[in-house]
């Protein structure tokens, strides 16, 4: 599984402007909608189902990156997009740090299996340094994009 | 005992979805709380206790064994009390 095959590379949004954690997942949920992979009508529910998992535990999990995801009935296949915000987002994170690079999951219910594999694939990424690092100074959404081919194709590996 | 002895601890993922997001975050709380070094390690792959990153990668699924390893002050303590929450399979719900 590669980070293109699920992540909209559409909807991406290389420069979030948000203050707060529920601003951050609407307006990334709002970029799906924006791109078809979403029903708008789904919207509200949708962003219920995100903020209420990050109530159970924060997916903002240290080195300035944020993994919210969830499942949705509305969905027929993994659906992701990407997030980077320059000035940072407070997220509740588990190190105290705001969040800067953010990846955004919804998956299908009954495809448990793909759901996991696709946060395992996204987390293994988070682990590159470098991969972070030029994330986070990516300054159009075709560099997003082009950060995301490389990493499938492992050319960001230390 | 001193402070530089390794204890160990062997565990079991009881967890229908395995060691996901959520429990490898309140491992890594605990493991940001002391002030011992842990480290969980399945096979040959060692993770670090406090990066959920890292934790992630272990991919363990219901019915892994884990080594848990502690080294430093109060570390027989942090390997109960992360030995305890296997044990009680985190009380908490799935993804």
């Amino acid at each position: 599984m590669n980070l293109t095959d699920f992540v909209v590379t559409e909807a991406i949004v290389h420069d979030l402007k948000v203050s707060t954690k529920e601003e951050a997942i609407r307006a990334m949920v709002s970029s799906l909608i924006g791109t078809g992979n979403i029903n708008a009508d789904e919207e509200e529910s949708i962003v219920n189902k995100l903020l209420e998992r990050e109530k159970l535990g924060s997916t903002g999990i240290g080195n300035g990156v944020a993994v919210p995801h969830t499942k949705h009935p509305s969905v027929d296949d993994l659906v992701a997009t990407v997030a980077i915000t320059k000035e940072g987002v407070e997220f509740d994170s588990l190190d105290g740090m705001p969040v800067y690079i953010l990846f955004l999951l919804i998956s299908p219910p009954d495809r448990s299996g793909d759901h996991l594999r696709g946060l395992e694939n996204i987390s293994r990424h988070l682990r590159n340094q470098k991969f972070c690092s030029f994330l986070r100074q990516a300054s159009s959404k075709s560099d997003v994009i082009d950060l995301l081919r490389e990493a499938d194709n492992n050319e960001l590996d230390d | 005992m001193t402070s530089s002895d390794l204890v160990q601890k062997h565990v079991t993922v009881k967890l229908e979805q395995g060691l996901h997001m959520i429990p490898c975050s309140l491992i890594a709380k605990l493991a940001r709380e002391v002030e011992c070094e842990i480290r969980i390690l399945r096979d040959d792959q060692s993770s670090d206790a406090r990066n959920v990153l890292d934790l992630l990668m272990l991919k363990a699924e219901m019915g892994t064994p884990l080594l848990l390893e502690g080294r430093g002050n109060g570390a027989s303590e942090a390997l109960d009390r992360l030995a305890k929450m296997f044990d009680e399979n985190f009380e908490t719900p799935s993804e």
